[in-house]
């Protein structure tokens, strides 16, 4: 049998086989029309073009697969932390859109700051403004102490600067104009993470502060991070030098204490000394760790410092010397000078003599060891009483003093462990 | 002498003026077009689905839906391929809704039952439908009935060339032992 007779076979059964279903289509396509259904070939591809689309997918997939590696490391990855400083303390984590990731409170100042607002997502302007906005409210931040300070923290340099311009810029505007703002950009390093816990205190205000003990030996660690932003604020303009790492902007206030001038007039009335001798007045830190304005004359008849809060006066040298022990400040508050320097050759080693007495102690037995550190020549005495361990630098001296609560004439200003300052012409 | 090309050409011809009548409403088109094509329709959609009544299902939707779309048709030349690309769609549709219920066994397939069909012609879609694999019968069928090329099956079905030409040439040698060989199937 042949091909053609098969199909024709074929052809001839399934003719006969198909039934007419003809008035059943018409009658159905008589009903139905206006409905309109659309049917599509499927082509068929070529190898080639199954490889291009093969390819193609496989390019798409790997930039897909990039491109959402960067938008995850974009968007949840911390490129930068901002830290905001009065003396509570916020940490804000943000990324790459400068969008807020997380913020956390770094000390309980922080938290009641913080409360109960959720920031993720946000911007950082929106972040900063309702935290320095909490700051306010919550009475961190008003006229007697205005200054906040920002650190930002993070490897890429642009996203630093930007942030550090909109920052200033938002908290600025936030506290219109009237607020002292120091901002900075934060160089980590471990000495400076140890500082930061040690302390309890942000990266930031660490490295503040570590710059200003570095401008100045006048100051310790110990002592300056204690203070507040405003504080830190008030010495830095007084003492330090200007950083490329920080910026400025507006003036720290100075309405919680006398004012330099009522300060003068009080030294002046004490040391009975013409205000027109007075050659410099600066803002230190007493013996107290407090604010005090300094002020000496050439001559050094005056060098004595007046507490910046209470107006008592603490005399060193010249006539506070006939009026040891008794001074009377502004609020009427009597307070012991507990230091005596009978002679100025403190550069020199006769130290039994610039250190004759020590809290009313006689030095029994004189230098254990000279040592020479930097920037600092370093002393030590030992009285009855206690182990004095002396520092020079430049036209200050540092005293380190251990256990010296009970000394002769009762003070107790310069207890503990840390440096008392004193000032040298 | 018209050639086998030329008159293939005619009936596409006559088959797309068809379809453009009965996009235009015409069911006097529609009946001509069901005349000229309804052997083939069926023809496929009996390979395919190797039972008359859903076949004979099929070739009305198909029908009714060409009577609905034809405003969609666009002439390529091919309106039998158009028209068996349809057929196809129906078919397995069919076939799902058949394998969501229950698959039918071998042994029941039906087979039409027309006062028109012979016994030998019985004995012919026997041997198709039943001693066939589904696309060795959808190829006998494709071109034995429906006059396509082995090319266009290829396309239609979405075939190799060569796998249609190897399916079509293995499934006639099995018809033809069947057919001569008086085997029972």
């Amino acid at each position: 049998m042949s091909e053609r007779m098969i199909e024709e076979k074929l052809n001839a059964a399934f003719q006969h086989a198909t039934p007419d279903a003809l008035d059943a289509i018409l009658a159905d396509c008589g009903q139905r029309k206006g409905h309109v259904i659309q049917m599509t070939e499927k082509r068929k591809m070529n190898r080639g073009m199954k490889a291009f689309l093969a390819a193609a997918a496989c390019l798409v997939l790997i930039l897909t697969g990039a491109f959402g590696l960067h938008a995850y490391r974009t968007q949840y990855t911390v490129a930068s932390t901002v830290s905001l400083d009065v003396n509570p303390s916020v940490e804000i984590a943000v990324n790459r859109k400068q969008q807020v990731l997380d913020v956390r409170a770094l000390n309980e100042d922080g938290r009641i700051v913080i409360g109960d607002m959720d920031f993720s997502g946000c911007s950082i302007e929106i972040a900063a403004n309702a935290l320095v906005g909490s700051m306010v409210r919550n009475g961190y931040l008003n006229e007697l102490a205005n200054s906040i300070l920002i650190s930002v923290d993070g490897k890429d340099n642009a996203l630093s600067a930007s942030l550090r311009q909109k920052l200033t810029l938002e908290v600025d505007n936030l506290l219109n104009g009237d607020g002292a703002i120091l901002c900075q950009t934060v160089v980590r390093d471990t000495d400076l993470e140890e500082l930061a816990a040690q302390y309890g205190i942000s990266v930031g205000k660490a490295q503040l502060i570590r710059q200003m003990v570095a401008d100045n030996a006048y100051y310790s660690c110990e002592d300056l991070a204690g203070l507040n932003i405003n504080e830190l604020y008030l010495l830095h303009g007084s003492h330090c030098g200007d950083h490329e790492q920080l910026s400025c902007v507006g003036n720290a206030s100075t309405k919680a204490y006398i004012g330099e001038d009522e300060a003068r007039k009080l030294a002046c009335l004490h040391a009975n000394v013409d205000e027109s001798r007075i050659q410099s007045c600066r803002l230190v830190l007493d013996e107290n760790g407090q604010l005090a304005y300094s002020f000496c004359t050439d001559d050094a008849e005056l060098d004595c410092s007046v507490n910046a809060l209470t107006g008592a006066v603490v005399s060193r040298r010249g006539h506070a010397h006939e009026n040891e022990g008794e001074h009377h400040g502004a609020s009427g508050s009597t307070q012991d000078s507990d230091h005596h320097e009978t002679s100025d050759s403190t550069q020199g080693n006769d130290h039994r003599e610039e250190y004759g007495h020590h809290g009313g102690a006689e030095v029994k037995e004189t230098v254990c060891s000279i040592t020479e550190t930097t920037p600092a020549r370093v002393r030590r005495f030992e009285t009855e009483t206690c182990e004095v361990e002396q520092a020079h630098h430049g036209d200050t001296i540092n005293r380190r003093t251990d256990d010296c609560r009970h000394t002769e004439s009762g003070t107790a200003a310069h207890c503990g462990d840390g440096y008392e300052k004193h000032h040298r012409k | 002498m018209i050639t086998a090309a030329a008159r293939i050409n005619t009936q596409a011809e006559a088959l797309d003026d068809c379809l453009l009548q009965i996009a235009q409403g015409s069911s006097q088109a529609l009946e001509a077009l069901y005349r000229q094509t309804s052997t083939q329709i069926y023809s496929f959609a009996l390979s395919m689905l190797k039972s008359a009544p859903d076949a004979e299902d099929v070739m009305h939707d198909c029908y009714v839906l060409v009577w609905l779309a034809a405003e969609s048709y666009r002439s390529s030349g091919r309106p039998m391929a158009w028209l068996i690309t349809i057929a196809k769609n129906l078919c397995l549709k069919k076939l799902r809704e058949r394998q969501k219920s229950a698959d039918l066994p071998p042994e029941e397939y039906e087979l039409p039952a027309s006062d028109t069909v012979t016994p030998e012609d019985r004995l012919v879609l026997q041997a198709c439908l039943r001693s066939l694999s589904p696309e060795e019968c959808q190829i006998v069928v494709l071109h034995a009935v429906s006059g396509f090329k082995h090319r266009q099956i290829a396309q239609v079905l979405e075939l190799p060339i060569s796998t249609v030409l190897s399916k079509y040439n293995r499934a006639l040698k099995k018809l033809r032992t069947m057919l001569e060989g008086g085997q029972k199937v």
